[in-house]
């Protein structure tokens, strides 16, 4: 998605300050258990769908949002897996942001798997024993999704 | 707790415009499975601990941290029961926000509750036959603390 309009009104008033704000990220799985990855266009690597939530978005919705605007998949969300929050980021521009994000496992339900947006420049469905390189973060939060119907994990300090 | 710094800060470059902020709800039992509420000093209704993240807060340690300031209880995190954003919020004087609430059931492992900062005028330990008049999010947060469901509840 390209950067939410609220954010760049937020932006034009607090320059490069720290903002902190809710995301979302997405584990897909398709009926053959495979697990739905976008290759980032601004650092190349794979990743699982992630993305900010517009203010009062139910992050459950934002997630399926986020899923449908990079990859056309259609999905529902299954399962509350975590919520982290992520370390600080500074991007290229300067501008600094935190994240508190909420991961869900989802179910791909229709559309066929594409690059449906300029946010990545390569989507597709990988085996679980023939996933690309991709952050140790979004590995635990396929563990997450994997495990036995369980309590949603969060950090306790 | 009084209004973060950083949201201070904040305000005084954005004005009233709307913020999009993740807080924490509190549903904290004692050992003979009361619930902890407060009366709030603004409106002068009982509510469960609610509070603001600081930047870069993990959700538990935000909730025991505003347990902990605006009642002495300390408490422990024991379940993470929902996340959900809440309706739209104006305050008195204009400035508007919403709310990422995480909310979590905890469990009272020391203190004593007793007013503890100026957000409220009353604390006190609640049986369940006998809560003050709620929040009906605030009802529905203390069912889910009584619900045996171990993943957190979410809105599709």
């Amino acid at each position: 998605m390209p950067t939410p309009q609220f954010i760049l009104d937020l932006r034009a008033k607090v320059g490069h300050d720290m903002l902190w704000l809710p995301g979302v990220t997405a584990v897909v799985f398709d009926d053959e258990g495979r697990v739905l990855l976008v290759q980032r266009a601004d650092n190349k690597s794979w990743a699982l769908v992630t993305g900010i939530l517009e203010p009062g978005e139910q992050p459950a919705v934002g997630a399926i949002r986020e899923v449908l605007a990079e990859t056309a998949v259609v999905a529902e969300a299954e399962r509350l897996l975590s919520v982290t929050v992520l370390p600080p980021v500074e991007y290229y521009n300067g501008d600094q942001w935190q994240c508190l994000n909420v991961t869900f496992r989802c179910r791909a339900t229709g559309g066929e798997a594409r690059v449906n947006d300029e946010e990545s420049i390569n989507v597709g469905w990988f085996r679980l024993d023939a996933l690309p390189d991709i952050s140790r973060r979004h590995q635990a939060y396929i563990k997450d999704a994997l495990a036995p119907d369980g309590a949603t994990r969060f950090a306790l300090s | 707790m009084p209004t973060p710094q950083f949201i201070l800060d904040l305000r005084a470059r954005v004005g009233h415009d709307m913020l999009w902020l993740p807080g924490v709800t509190a549903v904290v039992f004692d050992d003979d499975g009361r619930v902890l509420l407060v009366k709030r000093a603004d409106n002068g209704r009982w509510a469960l601990v609610t509070g603001i993240l600081e930047p870069g807060e993990q959700p538990a340690v935000g909730a025991l941290r505003e347990v902990l300031e605006e009642t002495a209880v300390v408490a422990e995190a024991e379940r993470l029961l929902s996340v959900t954003a809440l309706p739209l919020v104006e305050y008195f004087n204009g400035d508007r926000t919403r709310y990422l609430d995480v909310a979590f059931r905890c469990r009272a492992v020391g203190g004593e509750a007793r007013v503890n900062d100026d957000e409220s005028v009353d604390v006190g330990w609640f049986t369940l036959d006998s809560l003050p008049d709620l929040l009906d999010r605030h009802r529905e947060a203390i069912r889910d603390a009584q619900t045996s469901h171990s993943a957190a509840r979410f809105i599709a």
